[in-house]
């Protein structure tokens, strides 16, 4: 318990539990290792099995085909994603990627096995020659991740698939203009309708570009939100799709006869970018094994922070300790941190060891996008983090204790001015007066003037007697007489009849007797709690309780006032909590607003 | 002959028997004046000779007081007085612009007079 308002991650905008222990280690077995190998190799067989079909097909056909550089340049394309594909599937954490690279690298093959002049052949094969289209759309919304995050991207897969599944049966029933010989070996004919034909292709092609625009308008918007790593591993996508859309685009303008090998040119950009996007991605882990090797056994206070920082590419990171004692977040120099509220840039997650909060990672919202990494930073200075914290808790505790001798020293000096004034302004003066109205009595004895002396010898007496008054008031002031002669019970009835509002003090058990100094600040506790209800809660009553419990004096002082005492404001409260620090006691303070006020300081007795 | 006297002290019980002693002693205390804010105001309505004038005023010093009434025209002797003690004022004391320093237990027509003469 304590007196300082407690920082409680209620106001973190996302707490993920990024317990330190969540499995990252990373520790893949030898069988792991070689599955893995033999899902690489099958990925690879497969793609060249599928380009030499499609080659073969290529060759075979006698009639009306692309040109060998073009075949050169498909099969090329086609075995880049695979060969892509395969680099990703090499590692674990990209699987997803490399399964849709490869499929996209397969499914471009088959547009050469409708080269085989068969009926279910040709027709199997023009019914889903276009498949890496939707795919390929898929990949993309989905890199680096291989998952689609949110309903718009899922949105924009599924309307890729559909409109590819319901385009290309229609459009080959209508199929005509190549010539009889395809209608005869396609199976989906339906009839000759050259205005049909048109209409349905020029469909087909304006969905592909409505959908290749909502793509990289995803890929654009996935860009714009992620962080720093985040967009180094989308950045070569975006610079990829520029020479596909200026070919597309020359396409458009002069028709796919000229220059035909461009296009399977431009496609070979896009594996090539995706290849370098994780790359990118692992380059930034290997970062992270550097840091624990930058760290070393005993990093500098500090330099994890820095570390961290570098690693996830976030000059605002901050890692703000949990200090338990004080119950606040503080720099590793022990200084406090303050957590980000909701609605700034930057976010506050949670770092846990065994379900304990050791700490909270302050940094820029955009690396929430990529959770994986920054749980992977924490789980690699894990050791490192928790050392930082008993350090970060020790530098506040130092802090704390600084703070509050200083503040004890400026309590008293205050005080002792205070006295001194007290003393000048009140007796003093009183007591000059009166050595004045003396002499002028002196001088009015010598007249012979006995009426007029009398007068100011009354005069005297008073001003004497409001001297002494004041000089009890400021003696109670110092040290409350009655605390030492009677006892802690009495000592605050005293205080409570002094209190313009009714307080009922109960103080159990009454005659036991305390060292002083635990007595002293129990009066004071309560002095000063009282003095507040007058002079700030507006209360219309109040209660003082002391109890005694097995090694503890406990104090409560409650009040149905306004509530909303705080701490910071003023040094009266303060004050209060150093002394009974100073005591190693604690206070609580419970001020909600308009609900009255509950002091509870509880100070061991060492009995 | 019977000097005009201005007593400026924020403290009414000195101020009452300050008064009668000094004009049992035969002064003439022609003014009372509890701040310094008013203390100019006050000498040039009512002439005094001498000003007695406490050091600790509620709002601004004697000192400051004493510096402002010396750019008065023909200004009057001012005798610093206070509760405290000489000594306590160190090297403040003697201040310039006035006549000297008198602890309040000690006020007398004497102890003025003897100021005023040097």
């Amino acid at each position: 318990m304590t007196a300082a308002p407690t920082m409680l991650p209620r106001t973190v905008a996302v707490e993920r539990q990024w317990a330190a222990s969540a499995g990252l280690a990373g520790g893949s077995s030898g069988r792991a290792a070689s599955r893995g190998l033999l899902v690489v190799a099958s990925a690879g067989l497969g793609g060249a099995v599928l380009a030499s079909l499609a080659y073969a097909s290529w060759a075979s056909c006698q009639c009306d085909k692309i040109s060998a550089e073009t075949e050169a340049a498909r099969i090329v394309a086609g075995l880049s994603f695979v060969a892509a594909g395969m680099l990703a599937l090499g590692w674990e954490r990209f699987h997803r990627v490399g399964v849709l690279l490869t499929l996209v690298g397969c499914s471009w093959f088959i547009y050469e096995l409708g080269y085989v002049y068969q009926p279910i052949p040709y027709t199997a094969a023009r019914l889903t020659d276009g498949l890496w289209q939707p795919m390929l759309a898929h990949l993309a919304i989905a890199f680096p991740s291989g998952r689609l995050r949110s309903r718009w991207d899922r949105m924009v897969a599924v309307a890729a698939y559909a409109s590819y599944a319901l385009v290309s049966p229609i459009s080959l029933a209508f199929w005509h203009s190549r010539g009889p010989r395809l209608t005869a070996i396609n199976l989906l004919f339906v009839q000759d309708n050259p205005r049909f034909e048109g209409v349905v292709e020029l469909t087909g092609q304006g969905l592909v570009i409505a959908m290749a625009i909502a793509v990289f308008a995803t890929v654009l918007w996935h860009w714009r939100l992620a962080s720093l790593p985040g967009r180094r591993a989308l950045a070569p996508l975006l610079w990829a799709s520029g020479p596909l859309a200026a070919v597309v685009g020359m396409y458009a303008l002069v028709g796919t006869r000229y220059f035909p090998s461009l296009l399977p040119l431009a496609m070979t950009a896009l594996p090539v970018a995706f290849a370098m996007g994780l790359l990118r991605i692992r380059l930034q882990r290997a970062g992270i094994s550097g840091l624990v090797v930058e760290l070393g056994e005993h990093p500098q206070p500090g330099r994890l922070q820095a570390a961290l920082a570098r690693a996830l590419q976030d000059p605002t990171l901050k890692v703000a300790y949990w200090a338990r004692e004080s119950r606040q977040f503080v720099d590793v120099a022990g200084a406090p941190v303050e957590i980000p509220s909701e609605a700034s840039d930057a976010v506050a997650s949670r770092i846990e060891r065994d379900g304990e909060l050791i700490a909270m990672l302050v940094h820029d919202r955009a690396l929430l996008d990529d959770a994986e990494l920054v749980n992977a930073s924490v789980a690699a200075t894990r050791l490192a983090l928790n050392n930082e914290r008993l350090e970060a808790e020790v530098s506040a505790q130092l802090q704390e204790v600084r703070a509050s001798r200083a503040r004890i020293v400026a309590v008293r000096d205050a005080e002792r001015q205070r006295l001194e004034r007290d003393l000048h302004d009140g007796a003093q003066q009183r007591l000059v007066t009166l050595s004045l109205a003396l002499k002028l009595l002196q001088a009015r004895l010598a007249s012979g003037d006995d009426r007029l002396a009398q007068t100011t010898l009354r005069e005297a007496i008073d001003e004497l007697g409001v001297a002494l008054s004041e000089l009890r008031e400021l003696a109670r002031g110092i040290h409350p007489a009655i605390l030492t002669e009677a006892g802690l019970g009495p000592a605050l009835r005293s205080l409570a009849e002094r209190m313009p509002i009714p307080v009922k003090v109960t103080v159990a058990p009454e005659e036991r007797r305390l060292p002083q100094q635990i007595e002293v600040a129990c009066y004071y506790v309560a002095a000063e709690a009282l003095a507040n209800i007058s002079k700030h809660a507006r209360a219309t009553s109040a209660t003082v309780d002391v109890t005694q419990h097995v090694a503890t004096l406990r104090v409560r002082i409650d009040d149905d006032g306004r509530g909303g005492a705080d701490p910071t404001r003023g040094s009266g409260l303060q004050g209060m909590i150093d002394r009974v620090r100073a005591l190693d006691g604690q206070v609580a303070i419970d001020s909600p607003a308009g609900a009255g006020t509950r002091i509870t300081a509880s100070i061991p007795t060492g009995l | 002959m019977d000097r005009r006297v201005l007593i400026v002290d924020d403290h009414a019980g000195f101020r009452s028997f300050a008064r009668r002693l000094l004009t049992a002693e035969g002064y003439d205390v022609i003014g009372e004046v509890a701040d310094g804010g008013s203390v100019v105001d006050a000498v040039r309505r009512f002439r005094p000779d001498v000003v007695l004038l406490d050091l600790r005023l509620p709002d601004v010093d004697g000192f400051e007081v004493a510096k402002r009434l010396a750019r008065e025209p023909d200004p009057p002797m001012v005798v610093l007085i206070s509760s405290r003690d000489a000594s306590d004022y160190g090297p403040r004391l003697p201040a310039p612009y006035t006549r000297g320093f008198l602890a309040k237990a000690n006020l007398s027509r004497a102890a003025i007079d003897l100021l005023c003469q040097m």
